[in-house]
């Protein structure tokens, strides 16, 4: 009889195969190869039962690895080891601007926490809260305004009572039954019984500052996307007793779908200074829409993060340190680049900045970048700081020209040519607004091409443009990252003067500096500097003839075909009005007249034309 | 001096008894274990062996028919495709099912060959109710 059988398998029909493989071994039964045979019969139930184990058992091993664990409950338990705690749905934040005025004329208006806004959006409405007290400051006599922030969801309680504790451990389990909570506004107290006055309790998940008396509760998520809170045991953080009552606080959100809302509406009554404010009283203007709402932490992500994490020991030390527990602790962020301060022009030894972006718009409001900086002070190694800084958009421009038939379809030149714009703007907007990503020449032109069956052929190239809006009344220094080597002579920004009759252009010689011209003579010989191979532009003492709040585009060429991103600087889709088309079906063509009449000097020069 | 038959075919019986003599296990053999083949696979439900959904016919199933004409060449078509389909030592000559009123129940007779052998082979199986 055959001594081996193979034990490796998964599947059933494999198995089964080689339960015959070894029973071909032997001579006293050999009907098992025809299906109807009482040995058959055994063999498929041996085969079941082994495949039911096999298979279990697989996926056991499996849950056991963060790397190969499926079930969130699985993978949660291994991050858990990491000290790791999953994100949690992400309450989307606005900015408002609340007036209102009060002839008591108190010295402020409070606007506690809680207080309640209303939006309504694709038909769906959305509350707001405000998650502390805020103040709307006395501007004049009687008048009160400020700006207020909140967060989108309501504020919910849970209660519990410490009923058994047996050899030190608390039996009691404190579940939160809401699963859409932000766990960055959960707020624990504790009163020694019910009705008496309590105290709060602080969440940590850095033990070297607990003792075991501190006020300190700690959070997990449990099964079911549920979050518990659970205590030190009277060892890392005070235990509590039998009869304790506990309250917790938190806001239930919608994360996600609670961005991009706008126009809110007061619901709540204000009381402040024993005076009752009705809704109406208040005007409310929005000024930052919702933002930052986000899905609570997928599988995938804890199992990238939660190892990153455990790596940065609680400190920033090394880029990836920072860029950890950034994302960790601010869910709003979308994508951040971290660089030391030796990279800066000029360098800044012993710094370290931080460019963040946020999941809707380019940048943050200054109080959310304060809060950022003020929270990562506490992670710095001694000697260094960090500095949280917006990014610096760098608009890419497509200068093109592109050849079709005009044959062989019936769209218009100009709707070709429309097709190809909001394509293109679509194309870089993707491939962009991410740090540290470039964008590649090779791609841009072949899916120029494809837009279009029409389409025969472009000729096209890149340029670079920074926005700003220069002061109209002081002399200011302006300091431009092209993250990019910039070609010689391609600088350029135009503008009109305050008389709308001046024409003004700044320009490069070629050899670095920046010359002022009004009306085609030079006005200025020295306006600044370019470093070409650092792609640096410094503008000095700028004081432009041009109307107040104008939007300035200082507009370069890249030398290479490929773009590049670094620091904070941050690729973003710009003009596409520099693409052109011409039909080829046309006898004569209107190529010549494309390229002598609808560009400019820059774009031809761009194109190499 | 007798000459032993060569056995080629050999399954373990379904009532699972020891041999009077040796204590090992029952065996069928040849045409003995071809007839309880067949047997087991009229008597199996598709679906009812794991991972093989056809294997079976479905003479279960219609037992719990109104017994006419068509529902015994029914059961005759499911006993044949049956035993062509999974049984490849049976080349079957003919399968007759008869409704025994008596009784409660249905004959099913068998005539078949094994491959090879020239002598038909009878099988006859009586199915009735017993719920």
């Amino acid at each position: 009889m055959a001594s081996n059988i193979a034990v490796t398998e998964l599947d059933f029909a494999t198995i089964k195969q080689n339960i015959k493989t070894f029973l071909r071994g032997q001579s006293e039964f050999t009907d098992f190869d025809f299906d109807g045979s009482a040995i058959s019969v055994l063999i498929d139930a041996l085969a079941y039962a082994a495949h039911i184990t096999a298979v279990q058992a697989n996926m056991s091993f499996n849950e056991i690895f963060l790397d190969s664990a499926t079930l969130r409950n699985s993978v949660i338990s291994r991050a858990k080891e990491l000290n790791y705690l999953p994100r949690s749905e992400t309450a989307a934040q606005a900015t408002v601007n609340m007036v209102v005025a009060d002839v008591n004329d108190p010295s402020s208006i409070n606007v506690p926490k809680g207080t309640k806004f209303s939006s309504t959006i694709d038909n769906e409405t959305y509350i707001f809260s405000t998650v502390t007290d805020q103040v709307l400051a006395r501007v004049t006599a009687g008048n009160y305004a400020g700006d207020v922030t909140v967060y989108q969801g309501e504020y919910q309680q849970s209660t519990f009572t410490v009923t058994s504790i047996i050899d030190g451990v608390i039996q009691n389990k404190f579940v939160i039954q809401d699963t859409n909570i932000d766990t960055r506004f959960l707020t624990v107290d504790i009163e020694d019984t019910k009705g008496a006055s309590s105290f709060s309790w602080v969440i940590t998940d850095d033990i070297t500052d607990v003792s075991s008396a501190s006020l300190t509760f700690y959070l997990q998520e449990v099964e079911n996307e549920h979050f518990e809170i659970y205590f030190g045991a009277g060892l890392i953080g005070k235990q509590p007793v039998v009869g304790n009552y506990i309250t917790t606080d938190y806001l239930v959100t919608a994360g996600v779908d609670g961005n991009l809302v706008n126009n809110f509406t007061l619901i709540s009554t204000i009381s402040s200074n024993e005076v009752n404010y009705t809704p109406n009283l208040f005007t409310v203007t929005t000024v930052d829409k919702s933002f930052g709402g986000r899905a609570r932490e997928s599988i995938a992500e804890i199992k990238v993060m939660a190892p990153k994490y455990y790596e940065t020991q609680g400190r920033a030390v090394t880029v990836d340190d920072y860029k950890v527990i950034m994302l960790k602790q601010f869910p709003e962020i979308e994508t951040l680049s971290v660089w030391g301060g030796e990279e800066e022009i000029p360098a800044q030894f012993g710094k370290v900045f931080i460019s963040v972006k946020p999941i809707y718009g380019t940048t943050f409001p200054p109080t959310t970048l304060d809060e950022m900086e003020i929270y990562m002070q506490r992670k710095n190694i001694v000697g260094v700081t960090s500095e949280i800084v917006s990014p610096q958009l760098i608009y890419v421009n497509i200068i093109s020209v592109v050849k079709f038939d005009g044959q062989s379809t019936t769209q218009t030149e100009g709707q070709i040519r429309s097709l190809i714009q909001t394509t293109m703007f679509d194309y870089i907007d993707n491939q962009s607004e991410v740090f540290d990503q470039g964008i590649d020449f090779s791609p841009t032109i072949s899916k120029i091409d494809t837009i279009h069956d029409s389409i025969e052929s472009n000729i096209t190239a890149f340029s670079l443009s920074h926005k700003f809006i220069p002061s109209t009344t002081v002399n200011n220094d302006y300091q431009f990252d092209y993250a990019n080597v910039i070609d010689p002579s391609s600088v350029v920004s135009t503008w009109a003067g305050v008389d709308t009759t001046t024409a003004w252009e700044l320009k490069d010689d070629g050899l670095g500096i920046l010359h002022i011209y009004k009306d085609g003579i030079l006005f200025l010989s020295n306006a600044g500097g370019v470093d070409y191979a650092g792609g640096i532009i410094n503008l000095s003492n700028f004081l432009p003839d041009v109307a107040t709040n104008t939007t300035f585009s200082l507009t370069v060429s890249p030398i290479s075909n490929d773009l590049l991103s670094r620091r904070r600087a941050l690729l973003v889709a710009g003009d596409m009005t520099g693409i052109n088309v011409y039909d080829s079906s046309k006898v004569g063509g209107s190529f010549e007249a494309i390229l002598f009449n609808d560009l400019t000097d820059a774009q031809k020069a761009a194109l190499g034309l | 001096m007798a000459i032993k038959k060569a056995r080629i075919f050999s399954d373990i019986d379904f009532d699972f008894l020891p041999h009077p003599v040796t204590g090992d296990i029952v065996r069928k053999y040849d045409e003995t274990a071809i007839k309880k083949s067949i047997i087991n696979l009229i008597l199996t439900k598709p679906y009812e062996r794991p991972f093989q959904p056809k294997l079976g016919s479905q003479v279960y199933g219609l037992l719990f028919e109104p017994v006419s004409h068509s529902t015994l060449t029914a059961m005759e078509e499911t006993v044949k495709q049956a035993i062509d389909n999974y049984e490849p030592r049976a080349d079957v000559i003919s399968v007759t099912i008869e409704d025994n009123i008596v009784y409660n129940g249905v004959t099913i007779l068998i005539w078949f060959h094994v491959f090879n052998s020239p002598q038909p082979i009878d099988l006859t199986i009586f199915l009735e109710r017993v719920r």
